[in-house]
């Protein structure tokens, strides 16, 4: 290949035009404290809160605290090539994350670098991390629905696109894997999902996105990760920056999913720095304004107006709590700010009940206007028959001369806990779902053995796919049920030719 | 406690204050510059000054000199209440205060211009005629050093404020420009 001078010419003298020859004018100061990723700078007089700073090797600050003598600031990155004595400028720009269609499918940092070895992302733009929420006018009612996939969330607590739903719980109970699954049902559905790691291990997020690629999933989803290993700072920024690309796609009028993996890590990030910037600590140790640091990333998330463009950004906070404390700070803080929340009880983990959502205290506050009315028809009572069913079988333990009725609620409770089961990585279109819930609530169940309800659900799709596709089908557009005994009448053919394993069982249960 | 800037703006205003009532700043400041070069010729003298295991009377020995030959009451008393609070490293900052709200009340900026060949006095008078205006002093006093690592170009450094005119940024920046 032959290079063509002239050709390169016209590159450079390009890429110069934007070269201006001004007098660089800087405003500097003079590092005198650095230490656990925070650095303190005497000048710096008209330095903005929040805006980026750059140290002498191109390490950038964000100035947090100021203060009548100096300046506070936290390092994003390196900070032990920082020296006292050296000297910080001033960039009068406020922290920025390049955004971009080039971003899905990538694992990028807090700075929205990439991590994956896939080489550069070239966007066009950048958006700053922190930005006013939307306001009332600029926002509509929770109205579509947002299908996870699984069957006790769009049953009990259905989610709306826009909408800030809570997953809380104690450590290893299920609440990364709700998250992903959500993430894996969303393929085809016009929707862009970031997953924001905060102070998650580097394998638990490899590991992610083994399995989000493994489902597709990674088509349409950017990975944002701030590892234990990183500074305080970015871990604290990560959520932020997520935000800020979820909004770029909001904005022009997508549907984004965003989950934050989890925020007590950041809530600890930044303790950990409010500390070293010698901010007075409040409860727990947190700083106080702990709660607006969860308030204003959460309200991020909207569902925008028509004249908007009408996107939206569900947020799906994470939360671990200590031995089920849900009146621990950070839990209460994020509670009250969500518009509901998914418990996930450790108990019911180890018993079996996968996923392990606990119907009696997990609300959805907004998402019960966005579920279809299919489902509406056929989860209606579910929730109350659960609570009926855990209040009961706890006065059955004593007798087993119960009558009638009493036992028919046990059977069907029962019955509604496997049907609610559900393994990892096995989202279900909402069809199927309100297909199961139908034969669950129409009693069709209450004849099957409790170990035989996997199997009858599988079956029962198999069959509907083969022979009745056109009743899925009608649930899918119209949203609402067949009219007349059709889907009934179908469900009824199934279930009498359905033989079960063990005869004898299905008399006595 | 106090840090230590907090506490050298605090001496170096009351001071300041009680000097502008009895009309002697520029006397005390000419006195406190000239102590503040006796500290800075002698490093150790602070660190002495201030060293809880050197004895009292020596200290008072070490210090009688320079208290003997101030003209200003009150810089007398400053050096004598600084020795008796143990805050004799505190000295050279807030002299360092009281010339900065001198200079402050009277509008003179002291700037630092870096050139590769030493000034003549005509492009520094110059200099000094464009800076004035630009910041709106009064009076500018113009340091000219030598650093040969700039190429080409002048920089200005003036309390925080760099105004960079060098070749060697020119060059940084299209650098980057180019790489980006």
């Amino acid at each position: 290949m032959s290079i063509n001078a002239e050709e390169i010419s016209a590159l450079i003298k390009q890429q110069l035009s934007g070269y201006k020859d001004d007098l660089a004018v800087e405003e500097t100061g003079v590092v005198t404290y650095v230490g656990d990723g925070v650095a303190r700078a005497h000048g710096l007089d008209n330095a903005l809160s929040g805006e980026l700073l750059e140290f002498e090797n191109g390490i950038y600050g964000m100035a947090q605290n100021l203060e009548s003598n100096d300046v506070g600031i936290v390092v994003l990155g390196d900070c032990t090539h920082i020296r006292e004595g050296a000297t910080i400028k001033r960039t009068g720009k406020i922290m920025e994350v390049p955004v971009g269609e080039e971003m899905v499918g990538r694992t990028i940092n807090s700075l929205g670098q990439p991590i994956d070895g896939k080489g550069d992302i070239k966007t066009e733009s950048s958006r700053p991390i922190e930005k006013k929420a939307p306001g009332i006018m600029d926002r509509q009612s929770v109205s579509e629905p947002l299908q996870t996939g699984i069957k006790s969330i769009d049953a009990l607590v259905p989610i709306g696109r826009g909408q800030r739903e809570l997953i809380i719980g104690d450590r290893k109970t299920g609440k990364t894997s709700i998250a992903v699954d959500t993430i894996l049902n969303q393929k085809d559905q016009d929707m862009i999902c970031i997953y924001v790691a905060i102070g998650q291990k580097d394998s638990t997020v490899r590991s992610q996105v083994a399995t989000l690629e493994k489902f597709g999933a990674m088509d349409y989803t950017i990975v944002l990760s701030a590892g234990p290993s990183e500074p305080a700072p970015l871990l604290y920024i990560a959520p932020y920056a997520g935000a800020a690309i979820g909004e770029y796609f909001m904005n022009q009028g997508k549907h984004v999913l965003i989950v934050y993996d989890d925020l007590t890590k950041q809530a600890n990030a930044y303790r950990e720095l409010s500390l070293i910037l010698r901010r007075p600590p409040g409860r727990e140790a947190y700083p106080g304004d702990i709660f607006y640091t969860h308030s204003r990333l959460l309200e991020r998330a909207a569902k925008l107006s028509d004249k908007l463009g009408g996107g939206s950004m569900t947020a799906l906070p994470i939360v671990e709590t200590q031995a089920g404390d849900v009146s621990a700070y950070i839990p209460t803080n994020v509670i009250s700010i969500t518009d509901g929340q998914i418990f996930l009880n450790s108990d019911m983990f180890y018993s079996g009940t996968r996923p392990a959502i606990d119907a009696g205290t997990s609300v959805s506050r907004v998402g019960g206007d966005a579920q279809i009315k299919a489902m509406k028809q056929v989860a209606g009572t579910l929730r109350l028959d659960l609570a009926s069913y855990h209040e009961l079988q706890a006065f059955a333990q004593f007798g087993s001369d119960l009558d009638d009725a009493t036992q028919a609620k046990l059977n069907r409770g029962a019955r509604t806990e496997e049907v609610l089961k559900q393994p990892l990585h096995a989202p279900l279109p909402v069809e199927k779902q309100v297909l199961i819930l139908f034969s669950l609530t129409h009693g069709y169940l209450d004849n099957i053995a409790v170990d035989d309800i996997q199997r009858y659900q599988t079956e029962l799709f198999n069959f509907f796919d083969a022979s009745h596709r056109d009743l899925l089908d009608t649930i899918v557009n119209t949203g609402k049920l067949p009219e007349g005994d059709a889907l009934a009448n179908a469900v009824d053919e199934f279930t009498k030719s359905f033989t079960p394993s063990k005869q004898e069982e299905t008399q006595n249960n | 406690m106090l840090d230590k800037i907090t506490f050298a703006k605090r001496y170096s205003k009351a001071l300041y204050e009680v000097l502008e009532e009895q009309n002697q700043v520029e006397a005390g400041l000419s006195e406190l510059l000239s102590i503040k070069n006796v500290f800075d010729d002698n490093p150790s003298l602070s660190r002495v000054l201030t060293d809880v295991s050197f004895p009292e009377d020596k200290k008072e020995s070490l210090i009688k000199p320079l208290i003997d030959n101030s003209d200003v009451e009150y810089v007398k008393n400053l050096l004598k209440v600084l020795l008796g609070a143990n805050k004799m490293d505190e000295f050279t900052l807030i002299v360092e205060e009281f010339e900065r709200s001198y200079n402050e009340k009277n509008k003179i900026v002291h700037a630092d211009a870096l050139s590769v060949v030493p000034l003549s006095d005509e492009q520094k008078q110059k200099l000094t005629d464009v800076f004035k205006a630009r910041v709106g002093a009064n009076e500018v006093i113009l340091d000219n050093k030598v650093d040969q690592s700039l190429i080409g170009g002048v920089i200005l450094k003036s309390s925080n404020v760099i105004f960079d005119g060098s070749v060697k940024t020119k060059i940084n920046n299209i650098k980057k420009l180019l790489l980006s």
